[in-house]
C-alpha cells in the first residue's frame, strides 16, 4: 500500500482517480489547489503525487519545480495528468521533474499502469 | 380652528410611510426567501452529483448498476455523465457510453435533440456525447445547421470533445455558412480540441470568402503546429485582408521554417498594410531570421 496524494482542481477527476487508487488499495489524500497540494507533500512526504497543471493559487509545473527544490521531497515522483497536450507543454513538464505523463481525457487504466511502474521503479 | 389640508397631508404621509415601510420588509423577507431556497436547492444538487458520481463510478467498475427513474435523480446522472465522459476515454468511456444507451439515456437525448426548444436540443446534443463510443457523429453533423446559433455551437463543441478530427471539414464548412454560421470562434476551439494532424481537413478554409475563416485556419495552424500548412500560410500572407495576415505570420513564426522568410518579406515591401499587421510581419520575419529589431 503506497500514500497517494491527488492535487486537482476538478472534483470529477480527482474524485475518479481517488477511487480508484484506493480500489487498488492505497492511501489517498486529495487537495484541490496546488498550494494546499503542495502543504499536503511537505507535511506527509507521500510516496507518489499526481499532479494537474493548470489549478488556481499555485500551478503545477510551480508545485513540481518546489518539489524538487526540496531535498526531502526532490525524489517523490510526480506524475502529470493534465489537458495540456502540445509537444512543447511536454517539453517543459519533463523539463521541471516530471515523471510521468498523461493528457486528459485519460484512461483510468493507463493511470493505474504508469501508477504502478512509477511505484515500483 | 385647525388647519385640515395640513392634517390630510400628514396623515397621507403617515401611510405613504407606513407603505413603503411595509413593502421594504415584504422584499426584504421575499429576497430572504429566495436566497434560502437556492441555497436549499444548490445542497440539493450537489447531493445529488455526489450521489451521480458514486454511480457513475460503480458503472466504470462495470458493476451492474440501474439507472433510476426519479425525474431530479435521473438528470442529475444525465448532467454528470456528460460532464464525466468528456475527460475519459478507451475503455472507460466505452463502459460508460453502453450504460447510458442501455439505460435510455441515449435515446432521450435523441429526442431532446429533435426538440422544438432551442436550449433543449443544445443539452440533447451535450447528452447525446456521453452517449458515443462509436463514434456515430451523424445527428451532431445535422445539428451544425439548426436555425438556432446555440444549439450550432452546442453541436461543434460536443464534436470537438469527441476528438474525431473527421469532423473539421464540417466545422469549417458551418463556420462559412451564409444561412447559419457558426460563430468562428467556436469552430476554432472545436478544432482544437480534436486535434487534427494534418493541415489537410483545414482545406476549405483557405480559398473561404470570409477572411474571418480564413485567419481562424491559419491561427489554429500554427497553434497546432501542423508544419504541412506552411505553403497554405505563405500564401495567407499575401492575403488582402489584414486580420488574414495577421495570423498567418504568427503561425509562420511558430512553425519556424526559414523559407517562409522570403514571403514575409515580398509582403512587407508591399506596404500597404495598417502597422499593427506590419509590426507583425517584421515580428515573424525576425523570428525566422533569429534577428533582433530595435523597438
Amino acid at each position: 500500500m503506497a500514500r497517494v496524494v491527488v492535487i486537482e482542481d476538478d472534483p470529477d477527476i480527482s474524485l475518479l482517480v481517488a477511487h480508484k487508487l484506493r480500489a487498488g488499495g492505497h492511501e489517498v489524500e486529495v487537495e484541490s489547489d496546488g498550494r494546499a497540494g503542495l502543504a499536503a507533500v511537505v507535511a506527509s512526504t507521500p510516496d507518489l503525487v499526481i499532479l494537474d497543471w493548470m489549478m488556481p493559487r499555485m500551478n503545477g509545473i510551480e508545485v513540481c519545480e518546489a518539489m524538487r527544490a526540496d531535498l526531502a521531497l526532490a525524489t517523490i515522483p510526480v506524475l502529470m495528468l493534465t489537458a495540456k497536450a502540445l509537444e512543447v507543454d511536454l517539453e517543459r513538464a519533463y523539463a521541471v521533474g516530471v515523471d510521468e505523463y498523461i493528457q486528459k481525457p485519460f484512461s483510468t487504466r493507463e493511470l493505474m499502469v504508469r501508477v504502478a511502474r512509477l511505484l515500483h521503479a | 380652528m385647525p388647519d385640515l389640508s395640513t392634517a390630510g397631508a400628514e396623515s397621507l404621509a403617515a401611510w405613504l410611510l407606513l407603505g413603503s415601510a411595509a413593502l421594504v420588509a415584504v422584499l426584504v423577507v421575499a429576497v430572504l426567501v429566495i436566497r434560502v431556497w437556492r441555497w436549499g436547492a444548490d445542497a440539493a444538487d450537489a447531493r445529488r452529483a455526489t450521489w451521480a458520481r458514486e454511480v457513475l463510478f460503480r458503472v466504470l467498475e462495470s458493476e451492474n448498476v440501474r439507472a433510476p427513474w426519479g425525474s431530479a435523480r435521473r438528470r442529475a446522472l444525465a448532467k454528470t455523465a456528460a460532464r464525466l465522459s468528456t475527460k475519459l476515454r478507451g475503455a472507460d468511456r466505452a463502459t460508460l457510453a453502453a450504460w447510458l444507451t442501455a439505460e435510455g439515456f441515449r435515446r432521450h437525448a435523441v429526442e431532446m435533440m429533435h426538440s422544438p426548444v432551442s436550449l433543449t436540443r443544445a443539452r440533447g446534443a451535450r447528452m447525446f456525447v456521453a452517449c458515443l463510443a462509436d463514434r456515430e457523429t451523424r445527428p451532431l453533423l445535422d445539428l451544425l445547421s439548426d436555425r438556432d446559433v446555440r444549439v450550432r455551437s452546442a453541436a461543434a463543441r460536443a464534436l470537438g470533445e469527441c476528438g474525431i478530427d473527421t469532423a473539421v471539414p464540417f466545422l469549417v464548412r458551418a463556420a462559412q455558412s451564409d444561412a447559419t454560421p457558426l460563430p468562428v470562434s467556436v469552430a476554432a476551439m472545436s478544432i482544437v480540441h480534436t486535434a487534427p494532424r494534418s493541415a489537410r481537413s483545414l482545406g476549405l478554409a483557405w480559398q473561404s470568402d470570409r477572411p474571418e475563416v480564413t485567419a481562424m485556419a491559419a491561427e489554429v495552424a500554427g497553434f497546432l503546429h501542423l508544419t504541412d500548412a506552411r505553403v497554405a500560410l505563405e500564401h495567407a500572407v499575401a492575403h488582402d485582408n489584414p486580420a488574414v495576415v495577421d495570423a498567418a505570420a504568427w503561425s509562420l513564426a511558430r512553425l519556424g521554417d526559414p523559407r517562409s522568410a522570403t514571403p514575409i518579406d515580398a509582403r512587407l515591401r508591399r506596404h500597404d498594410l495598417p502597422p499593427l499587421v506590419q509590426r507583425s510581419l517584421h515580428g515573424a520575419y525576425a523570428e525566422l531570421h533569429h534577428v533582433r529589431l530595435e523597438p
